[in-house]
């Protein structure tokens, strides 16, 4: 389903601030405060005003809201002549996210088909069953963004409820994509008007604009290059800057490894799962042995893992091309650039075949 | 300048003395990035650059087994703090000084970010860098040096107070209770990516304490004893070695304000010991040294 209606900035906010007053919970991108004024992060907001939809990318996408940096699974206590085991105390309601941009509701369509696969993730699922997503087609692109590599054409709409596209009259033209959304629109309680054939064009201007403005690389070989040389000479030239922190696997919308530990709090042990990278040297580690000691490894391991292992599994990259690892990566390595020497091979093998 | 490091390396390269080179290019040009680069063909120099904006500590690749291995010589770049990082790595024997072949350039300061900037002032200049003894690294350390004139007047921003002193000044006189919620509430926020551990060029373990896991010292998992409990010991384990590049705090992706802690550190042992990590190659080690007239009021706090 697909409705078209048209917003003015102000009918937004009020319609924002109707929700928030209805009872529901609204994250939305926000500035931190202190030292780490820069970043946005997703927090849930007391006013629409209070949220700042004008710059690009929140720091972290938004699937901490789904799948918290730690996560308490259980927790045991020792009673004397055994243990009792406690539930943690979640309520699961409605929710919405707002100001999402599209390649961070792709982040939450790849991990759903992870956490709902053999084993159905309750405490994913649930969440992500309760939560609305608002999205807002990009203000302006920079030079880390390749989502429509991935993605296909701007925008990807399948993972949101709502998606709205800012004109250059400053208004908003409100897509809604699913019955969830509908709900939501009830809330504004006057007639709104519905985009008229004037504000499509314009709606299509936009985003076509958009998409023009944001950097091709062609990937379409990778996969195939990926599957066939995973003992290439390649893995160990590649990346040697990298440092093996785990910043670019905790900024990515799709990664989704972790632990799972177990905390001591005087006599209450808790269990909980906390976010890993396959950056870490631990990572993998077993008690005798670390199959993936070396760095170049654990590197190959991240690249394989997305752009061929996940697709064989869900048939979907797990890399929306949302570019935050290339910004926050501490020495530069831009994924981008891998990508298309990865490309490149595949083609050369293609046409020695 | 860059001009003659790109002949020098070329030079190098060419007959064989080094390698591989370790210096900077440009990483993003539409975001005025620079990135480390490894250069091991002397067609490549034309792609190196050294400018402000050259933020990485690049003597943290020399403790990297994978290059270590690979390279019997390594040629670097080195700026004041990296050159700081290279002494303090040879007083604790982690390199052979034989193994390195230094470049020490003249830094003026790096800038705090990367806007396009025309030259450097007290506005854009890091916070680290105010106060900076090795504008031109120690010449003891490096077997060429390429060197630029610094003005040595009160408003060269390098000659300027530190910052983070100043802000020290006032932070001190308030009461410790106070002073431990500020970087408990900082802590925090800490994700445990362990990138500041990544690019200290001084985080050379080959087993780092966060990773033990037989026994556990403290949680894997970001909450707030973990998270205190890594900022700490890793403010300890860098007390009298830190060398003040302020990697640690330009990569943080929370923006901890990890440099407030280690120069504070460093005052410390300044005041106690009369020592400065990675300014003298043949200077014992402040913290491995025992004398008879050590402060006692250390013990004290």
């Amino acid at each position: 389903m697909t409705e078209l209606f048209k917003l003015s900035p102000f009918e937004l906010n009020a319609w924002m601030d109707l929700l928030i007053a209805a009872g529901y919970p609204v994250f939305a991108p926000v500035f931190e405060e202190g030292t780490d004024k820069d970043n946005l992060y997703f927090k849930k907001i007391k006013k629409w005003n209070d949220a700042d939809i004008g710059k690009l990318k929140t720091k972290r996408g938004p699937k901490e809201l789904f799948f918290p940096i730690n996560e308490d699974l259980f927790s045991y206590k020792y009673n004397g002549d055994g243990f009792t085991l406690e539930d943690p105390e979640i309520e699961y309601e409605p929710f919405i996210v707002a100001g999402l941009r599209p390649c961070d509701t792709a982040g939450l369509d790849v991990i759903d088909k992870l956490f709902s696969w053999d084993y159905k993730d309750e405490f994913y699922l649930k969440k992500r069953e309760k939560a609305i997503l608002i999205a807002f087609t990009c203000p302006y692109t920079d030079s880390s963004c390749f989502c429509t590599s991935v993605l296909g054409k701007y925008p990807y709409k399948d993972g949101s409820d709502i998606m709205l596209t800012q004109l250059k009259s400053k208004d908003y033209i409100v897509e809604i994509l699913t019955e969830k959304g509908k709900k939501l629109l009830s809330h504004l309680n006057k007639v709104i008007n519905p985009a008229s054939k004037e504000d499509l064009k314009e709606l299509k201007k936009e985003l076509d604009n958009i998409d023009k403005s944001i950097k091709k690389i062609k990937i379409d070989k990778v996969k195939s290059w990926l599957e066939n040389n995973f003992e290439d000479d390649y893995w160990k030239n590649c990346a040697l800057e990298c440092l093996s922190c785990g910043i670019c696997t905790f900024v990515c919308p799709t990664c989704h490894c972790f632990d799972i530990i177990e905390d001591r709090n005087l006599d209450k042990i808790t269990r909980r799962r906390t976010w890993d990278s396959c950056s870490f040297t631990d990572f993998t580690r077993m008690k005798v042995h670390q199959p993936r000691q070396e760095h170049f490894r654990r590197w190959r391991q991240r690249l394989m893992h997305k752009y061929y292992y996940y697709v064989n599994n869900f048939e979907v990259i797990a890399c929306t091309g949302c570019g935050r690892c290339i910004e926050s990566c501490p020495v530069g390595i831009n994924i981008m650039t891998m990508l298309s020497e990865i490309d490149d091979k595949g083609k050369k093998l293609k046409a020695k075949a | 300048m860059e001009q003659i490091l790109r002949e020098k390396v070329k030079e190098l390269l060419k007959q064989k003395t080094i390698d591989l080179f370790i210096g900077y290019s440009i990483s993003d040009p539409d975001k005025n990035t620079y990135k480390p680069f490894f250069i091991t063909d002397p067609r490549q120099v034309d792609k190196l650059t050294y400018n402000s904006y050259c933020f990485n500590n690049l003597a943290l690749y020399l403790t990297k087994d994978e290059l270590k291995n690979r390279y019997k010589k390594i040629g670097l770049l080195c700026k004041g703090c990296d050159a700081r990082a290279v002494i303090t790595l040879c007083q604790e024997n982690q390199i052979e000084r034989d193994s390195v072949y230094i470049i020490a350039v003249t830094c003026n300061g790096v800038y705090r970010d990367n806007q396009h900037y025309e030259k450097i002032s007290k506005d854009n200049i890091a916070d680290k860098c105010p106060g900076c003894k090795v504008t031109n690294p120690p010449a003891s350390i490096a077997d060429e040096i390429i060197e630029d004139a610094i003005k040595d007047d009160k408003d060269n921003p390098v000659n300027m107070q530190s910052p983070i002193s100043v802000w020290w000044e006032n932070f001190d006189k308030l009461p410790n209770e106070t002073k431990w919620l500020y970087f408990k509430a900082e802590f925090d926020k800490c994700i445990k990516c362990y990138a500041c551990r990544q690019v200290c060029p001084l985080c050379y373990c080959t087993i780092c304490i966060a990773d033990q896991n037989l026994p556990r010292f403290f949680s894997k998992s970001s909450d707030a004893s973990g998270n205190a409990a890594w900022n700490i010991v890793r403010a300890y384990h860098l007390t009298g070695r830190c060398i003040g590049c302020g990697e640690c705090e330009r990569v943080c992706p929370v923006r901890i304000p990890l440099m407030k802690i280690n120069k504070r550190m460093s005052q410390a042992v300044k005041e106690f010991f009369d020592y400065e990590g990675g300014l003298d190659k043949e200077a014992p080690p402040a913290l491995v040294t025992f004398k008879n007239d050590d402060d006692e009021n250390l013990f004290h706090g």
